[in-house]
This record gives C-alpha cells, structure tokens and sequence, in this order.
C-alpha cells in the first residue's frame, strides 16, 4: 500500500483536516498541573479541537487509547419503576466516526487483545459498546524513537516501530520528516483526507533504520519464550516465587487500570428514586473483593494470588485462550505502581527457573 | 398570618437533617401552630445530630439538593447526652471540606433548634430557603447529577408503541 | 547509618526476637526503591535508606492489608519520620499495639516526590514539598536510632502545606470547583490513594459497598468528587501527611491536598495535631463543651 512523507509541522494540519472531513480526532494531550514538585506530567489521550496542542511523538501517553473502546464507565441501559412497569430506555450504539492520533505501537496492537475478549471472533458473544466503537475508529500510530527505561515491547514480539494493529503508521526520521505508510482501507481514507500534505513516497530505508536504532535503546530484555509451557505446568502454581515476588502488593488497580489490555468490568445498578441507570465500569484483578464469593468465600485470599493472576492472565490464559500474549511491554504497570512491582522481573524469574530444571521448590524458610 | 404569593423563578430543592428530640419537634410544633413557612424543605427525621453522617449530605448534592440544613438539639440538652458535641466538632471540618471542594458554603447551614423554638425554626427555614434562593440553582453539581442523559435514545415504552 | 540498622535488623531476625523487618530495598530501575520484608537475617544486607525510598511502610501494619494474616507476633519496620507518625497515629487509633512493632528510625533528609524526577540527589526541584519544613526529620518514637538522638523542638509549624494548598484556597468557589471537576475527569478510581495511605483501615471501604450505595462506584465526575470528599472526609484529623495518595496516584490528581487543608482547619480549631501523641484522642472522637460555633445559628 501507498508510502509517502509527511512533514512533522504539518501535524496540525492533520488535525485541522480530519476534523474537517467530520472526524473525532482524539490525540494525546498534557494535562494542566499544579505548580510544585508533587505534581508530575500526565498525558491522556483526549478529544482535540483545531488549533489544540498537543504532543504527539513525545513519549508515552500516561493512559492509553482504551478508553475510547472500552470507556471506565458507561450505562447498558436506564431503568425507571413506574408503579407495576418497568420502563427500559437503551443506550445509542452510533458512535462518532473517529481518528486516533499517535498512538504509540504498544496500543495499537493492544487494540487485538480488547478484541478478542469483546468481539465474537473468540468468546462468542459480541459486546456492541466495543465493536460499534472499533467499526468506527481508525487507528494512526506512531513509531517510538525513545522507548524509556520501562518499557519491554521487544521481549513481547513487539518493537517501537510495530504496525501491528495500525491503519496508518508514522515513524519519525532522524531529519525530522515523518514516513508514512498506509495499512488498511481505513488508513487510505485518511491518506486521502491528508492527501495535500504527502509527498514522495518516503524514504523505507530511514524508517527501517529508525525502528532498529529505537530497539536498541530498550535496555529491559526478556526472554518471553520459556514462559507459556512453565505457566502451563500447573506444579509451578505453588512456587514459592509467587509469594516472594508479590506479598508487597498493595491491590490498588493501577497497574490494571493504565493497562492498555486490561479488560475486566463490574456491573452495577446505580439507583436514584424510582429510575436509574445499569452502568458497567472497571473493575481489576487486584482488588481484594474482585473474587469474593456471596458466601462470605475468597478464591484469590491473598495479595500475591492477585498478582499471580495478572501475571498468568497476561502470558498464560490469553496464550491459552487465544492464542496471543495479553500484554504488549507498553510498561505502564511498572511506571504506575506505587510499590515498584515489576512485571518483567516476573518474566525474568520464570525465565530463570525454566532453564533449571525440577527448580520447583516451596521454600521451607517461606510462610 | 399570611404571607402572600410571591412567584420566583427559581424554587431551590433543600434537603433538611434534622434530629428528632429537637428541630423534628419544633418543626411539629410549628405545624400544628399552623405557622407559615417556605415549604421548601425536604425533612429527614434521624435520632441524634451526632447521627447525621457528612455522607447524607454528600448524597443530597448528589441527588440535586441546592442547599442543606443540618439541625439539632442546643448544646447542653442532647437526649444523648454529647451527640451534638460531636456533631459541632464534624460539621466545622465538613463544611470547611465542602468549601475546599468548591460548594459555596450558604449552601450549608447549620442550626440548634429545640423542641419550643417553633418560630425560630421557621425564621431559619425562610431565611436559609431565601439564601439559597438568591444563590441560584447549585450549578456545579447539577451538570453532573445524569451523567448518561446524552446517551440515551428509546425506552421500551416508546418503542413499542 | 543503613549499616548500623542492617546490624540491629539482622541482630535481632538472628535471635528470633523479630519476625520481619520491613525495609526499603534497591528497585528495578534505578531511581527506585521497593518495600522489602526481610525475614532472613542475610536479607537485610539488601537494606537501603535515601531519599528514594518513599514509600509509607506502615500501610503495611494496616490491618487490612496481609498482616494480621503472616502471623507476625512482632514486627521490625523502618520508618522515615513521617512513617512514624503513621505508626503512632495507628497505635493511638486502636489498630496497632506499641509492643507488636519494633520501629528503626534514623535521621532523614527528605525524599523524592515522585521517583521518575529522582537524578542522583535531592534538590528544592524534586524533593516532596512536605519535607520542606518537616519537624520530624529527627523522628519522634524509636525503639532503635543510630547513635545519639539529638532533641529537637517541634513547636513550630507542623506539616507545613504545600504551595499549591494556597493556590486553590486563592481561587473563588467557583473556578476550584471547575479545577477538582477537570481532575477529577482522569480519575479512574484505581483506589491507589486509598491503599498506600496507612489510615484507610476499613477492611471493607464503604466504597465498595453497594447495599447500600452510598458512593456510586463508576468513575463518572459525580462519582468521583463522591469519592474524594467521602475519603477526606474519613481521614480528618488521622491523616498524618505522608502524600503518599498523591505520589501514588497514577493520573497526577494531588488529593492529598484535601488532607492538607483538613490539617490545617484540625490543628486551627482543635490544636490537635496526628501523629504525635499515642495518648491523645483524635479530634472527631471527642470533644470539649465550649468548641468554636461561629458557623452555627
Ligand atoms: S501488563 Fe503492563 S506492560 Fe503489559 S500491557 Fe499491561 S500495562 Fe503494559
Ligand atoms: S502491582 Fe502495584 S499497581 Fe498493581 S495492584 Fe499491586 S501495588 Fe497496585
Ligand atoms: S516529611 Fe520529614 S520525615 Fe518524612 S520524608 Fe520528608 S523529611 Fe523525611
Ligand atoms: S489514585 Fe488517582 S486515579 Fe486512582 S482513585 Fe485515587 S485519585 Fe483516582
Ligand atoms: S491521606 Fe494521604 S497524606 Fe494522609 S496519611 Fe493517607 S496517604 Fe498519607
Ligand atoms: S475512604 Fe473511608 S471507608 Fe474507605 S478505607 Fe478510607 S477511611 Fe475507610
């Protein structure tokens, strides 16, 4: 498919344009801050109006584009008790035709793993809310140039500049050009909206040498192959790793909520008089009630169990069950979480205990 | 006795917390002395002031209230004993937090009232619906109160007809 | 100074007098540190302590956290000054007896407020605004401190809050109304805040109750802001200001904020301060008969 050049500065142009070819455009935006040292940098990806700044290319966004799939609340439908009827009113599926901005290679190929649980290609039931908003995004990501010290997308099968996902891809040069390359059908839409603003065909060369140079710069390398088969042998569930690695969790939902693939959701009623609304909204792994039975029953009692979860869901059930890892090394957990728990340093361990063989031990000096 | 008509063009919603020894009594007692006052107030009878969780009044704003009024038995002369002593110290950080969080804190009163004080209960009522009347409708909170109305698009009872 | 408590710890893990002791230990990256729970004397040669370690160790002593669940008869902690107002506050709250801990303490310098701006030192750039004018850089309670403690005074100010506090405190009802309701709209409600602050204690948070509701569990605005001000609600006057919600919170919301302001109208109007005595109750416990009622009619 087309390949061409699009000039960095133009960027705003992109925006102006798709807006006005009656685009959403959603990019990533840093957020206002208090002034002083307690207070950090963050930016979301967000709706943006013409004229609008913001910073696509620099760095990784503090959230991710799953809450323009998967959004952290929303209503199934709203209810009203009219003395002996109930009253149902449904929710709109017709979402806004959307474009997504600089979405980092890690999201975009996150976008697979919401999918797969949310559509019917695996599980069998389509989730609407999901599907009726994938149909109408379109996805334009953006090359990493300077992954940072967290993130592990090539321990995952990944790399900075990975298309995997993508409708069109951009990877910035060294010379501050950007190289284009058109996906899918819906990429060619948008090269079409933009089209004033490409030129040539790119340069191929460059952008391969950029994605090599930007891997190099990745400094957390882990070797992801022997996890699956320990994860499947089921004795390795009781290795003491677990508890060693995950007692100082604290089960807030950090790592699960900035997780680009993380897809669990509670629903509840949330009632006012008469009428209210059902909403569905996150819920994570790692809170403590996450599998507390009505019976007063925990199955995950403990904090490490929690994590052990996690940790399997990733690289063991979605492997399982369909057929792909469930994290894509974007790093966000290990940057979010207040107790400097690391996932990678799970990989590493597993990795380390795969190429000992019988290591399997419960640790007698271990409660 | 009677005050009159007067149209507004803006009625405030007023949820009132009131304790049941004191100004639940006094409030009786101004109704059966058939006295006038705003009838604003919605009135929620509870045991104590001390009983009178900043929750509740969280809950109201969040349902739409446009002021609240917290009221309670003087000092002194708690059915309890120390409840409302409690309630003094609590309500001085909660209206403080209110303010912190943006609530214009005439929107929250806070009275003794007892079991004779029929005519000051009304006095507070009338004057406090005044306030928040002049105050406006509590625009911040009301912008949020349906979070999902722009989602919406039939019910079942329009779809079937 | 970290060797001198890596000896005690691994002193008193040897005679079995102590049953853990948690620490700080190196991180996965460099400008981190991680809790650490030493249970073998040779774990505590992996002991750090600088200005990294933020974390507030006593949430860990919190008892709805594993603790009561690992059968620790004592425990060692290490604490940073403002830790230790934590395990006092603790202590003077019921949820902890003195004797179940055994607090490390030694003289701090501060620490980073927030581990990515850590560069090697710390510097008015990067160091938590609550280590600017701490009083307990000497810390108060110790069961062990390295070398002589020097006495301090501590009548001055306590916990002096940080700039931002008077930025929004400046603004009309209005515009801080409109700042918490555009932060608010990136909380997620990970409950971050809540589970590294050692005084959200409730073994179920009424948040995540819903029979009844009283705080809508979605993570709408309204939600939200139900949330924020049920919690600082919770925590007048027990808070002792640790900011570790705010460090902790992934989307930068500065929650700790509204613990700040609530310290100052506790301290203003009740002169109580937490975190320094185990004896004296917390303000929303008691009372006194001629308590301010200005705002009363
Ligand atoms: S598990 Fe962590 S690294 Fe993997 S996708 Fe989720 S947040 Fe990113
Ligand atoms: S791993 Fe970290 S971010 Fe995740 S639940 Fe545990 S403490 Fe929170
Ligand atoms: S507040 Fe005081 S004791 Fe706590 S880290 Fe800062 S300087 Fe150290
Ligand atoms: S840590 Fe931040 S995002 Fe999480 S619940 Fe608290 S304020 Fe919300
Ligand atoms: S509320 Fe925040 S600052 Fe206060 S003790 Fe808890 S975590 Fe620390
Ligand atoms: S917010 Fe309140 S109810 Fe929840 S844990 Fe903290 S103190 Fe307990």
């Amino acid at each position: 498919m087309r390949t061409a050049t699009l000039q960095k500065n133009d960027l705003d142009r992109v925006i102006d344009l798709l807006s006005q070819a009656d685009y959403r455009v959603i990019a990533p935006q840093n957020q206002p801050r208090l002034d002083g040292p307690d207070s950090i940098d963050v930016a979301v990806f967000k709706e943006i109006q013409s004229g609008d700044s913001h910073n696509i290319g620099e760095g990784l966004s503090t959230t991710g584009i799953k809450p323009f799939l998967f959004p952290k609340d929303e209503p199934l439908f709203a209810y009203e008790n009219r003395g002996k009827k109930v009253v149902l009113t449904e929710v709109s599926l017709d979402f806004p035709k959307t474009v997504i901005l600089g979405v980092r290679p890690c999201d975009v190929a996150s976008v697979s793993s919401l999918d797969a649980v949310f559509s019917d290609k695996n599980a069998g039931f389509n989730d609407e809310l999901f599907t009726k908003r994938l149909e109408k995004t379109t996805f334009v990501s953006y090359s990493c140039t300077e992954p940072d010290v967290s993130c592990f997308c090539t321990s995952v099968g990944l790399a900075p500049d990975s298309d995997k996902g993508s409708d069109l891809h951009m990877t910035e040069l060294p010379d501050g050009t950007l190289h284009v390359e058109v996906k899918t059908k819906a990429g060619e839409k948008i090269a079409a909206v933009i089209d004033a603003l490409l030129s040539g065909d790119g340069d191929a060369v460059a952008r391969q040498q950029a994605g090599v140079a930007a891997a190099e710069k990745i400094t957390r390398l882990r070797d992801s192959a022997p996890i699956l088969p320990w994860l499947q042998d089921l004795g390795n569930f009781g290795d003491e790793m677990w508890q060693r690695l995950g007692e100082k969790c604290l089960g807030c939902g950090a790592c699960t909520f900035e997780c680009p693939t993380c897809h669990c959701f509670d629903i509840v009623d949330e009632n006012s008089g008469n009428k209210g609304y059902r909403v569905k909204f996150w819920d994570s792994c790692q809170f403590d009630h996450f599998t507390l039975h009505a019976s007063g029953h925990n199955t995950r009692n403990s904090q490490f169990e929690r994590y052990r979860n996690r940790f399997n869901c990733k690289f063991k059930i979605y492997e399982d069950v369909f057929g792909e890892k469930g994290c894509v090394g974007c790093g966000r957990c290990i940057r979010g979480c207040p107790v400097n728990l690391d996932i990678t340093e799970y990989m590493a361990e597993v990795a380390h205990k795969a190429a000992i063989p019988n290591a399997m031990s419960a640790d007698p000096d271990f409660e | 006795m009677s005050k009159g008509i007067v149209r507004h063009d803006f009625e405030p919603k007023i949820m009132g917390f009131v304790c049941k020894w004191c100004t639940y009594s006094g409030a009786d007692l101004a109704g059966t002395s058939r006295m006038d006052y705003s009838p604003h107030v919605r009135m929620v009878r509870l045991p104590c002031s001390g009983r009178i969780d900043p929750q509740f009044v969280i809950k109201a704003f969040e349902q739409g209230a446009d002021g609240v009024i917290i009221s309670g038995c003087h000092p002194g002369d708690c059915h309890y004993n120390e409840g409302n002593y409690y309630a003094r110290r609590r309500n001085l950080a909660f209206r403080n937090l209110m303010e912190f969080n943006g609530i214009d804190i005439k929107r929250l009163e806070f009275s003794w009232i007892s079991a004779a004080e029929a005519i000051k209960f009304t006095q507070i009522i009338d004057k406090f619906t005044n306030q928040v009347r002049d105050l406006g409708p509590n625009e911040g909170y009301r912008a949020l109160l349906d979070p999902y109305a722009s989602r919406l698009v039939k019910s079942s009872e329009e779809s079937a007809a | 100074m970290i060797e001198q408590i890596r000896e005690k710890a691994r002193e008193l893990l040897e005679s079995g007098e102590l049953d853990v002791v948690i620490g700080y230990a190196e991180g996965s990256d460099p400008t981190r540190t991680t809790p650490i729970f030493c249970r073998k004397p040779e774990d505590t040669d992996k002991l750090v302590l600088d200005g990294r370690c933020v974390n507030t160790l006593p949430a860990y002593l919190n008892k709805r956290h594993e603790y009561p669940k690992k059968g620790w008869k004592k425990t060692g902690i290490i604490g940073k000054g403002c830790d230790i107002r934590a395990i006092t506050q603790l202590i003077a709250e019921n949820q902890l007896k003195r004797d179940e801990v055994y607090i490390f303490g030694a003289e701090c310098e501060g620490v980073v407020a927030h581990p990515e701006k850590w560069d090697g030192s710390l510097h008015e750039g990067n160091c938590a605004s609550k280590c600017s004018a701490c009083d307990v850089k000497i810390p108060l309670d110790t069961d062990f401190y390295p070398g002589e403690k020097p006495e301090v005074d501590r009548s001055g100010p306590y916990m002096v809050s940080a700039p931002a506090l008077a930025t929004l405190v400046k603004m009309d009802d209005e515009d801080r109304f409109a700042f918490w309701r555009d932060d608010f709209d990136r909380c997620f409600k990970c409950y971050a805040c809540r589970e590294v602050c050692p005084h959200c204690s409730c073994n179920i948070c009424i948040t995540d109750r819903t029979m009844p509701s009283w705080v809508d569990q979605a993570a709408h605005t309204k939600g939200v802001f139900g949330w924020h001000l049920t919690r600082a609600m919770h925590l007048v006057g027990r808070c002792t200001g640790c900011g570790e919600c705010t460090r902790a919170c992934p989307v930068n919301i500065q929650v700790d904020l509204f613990n700040q302001k609530m310290k100052e109208v506790i301290q203003e109007s009740f002169d109580y301060k937490s975190g320094y005595s185990m004896e004296v109750k917390p303000p929303l416990i008691t009372y006194n008969t001629d308590d301010q009622e200005t705002y009363i009619r």
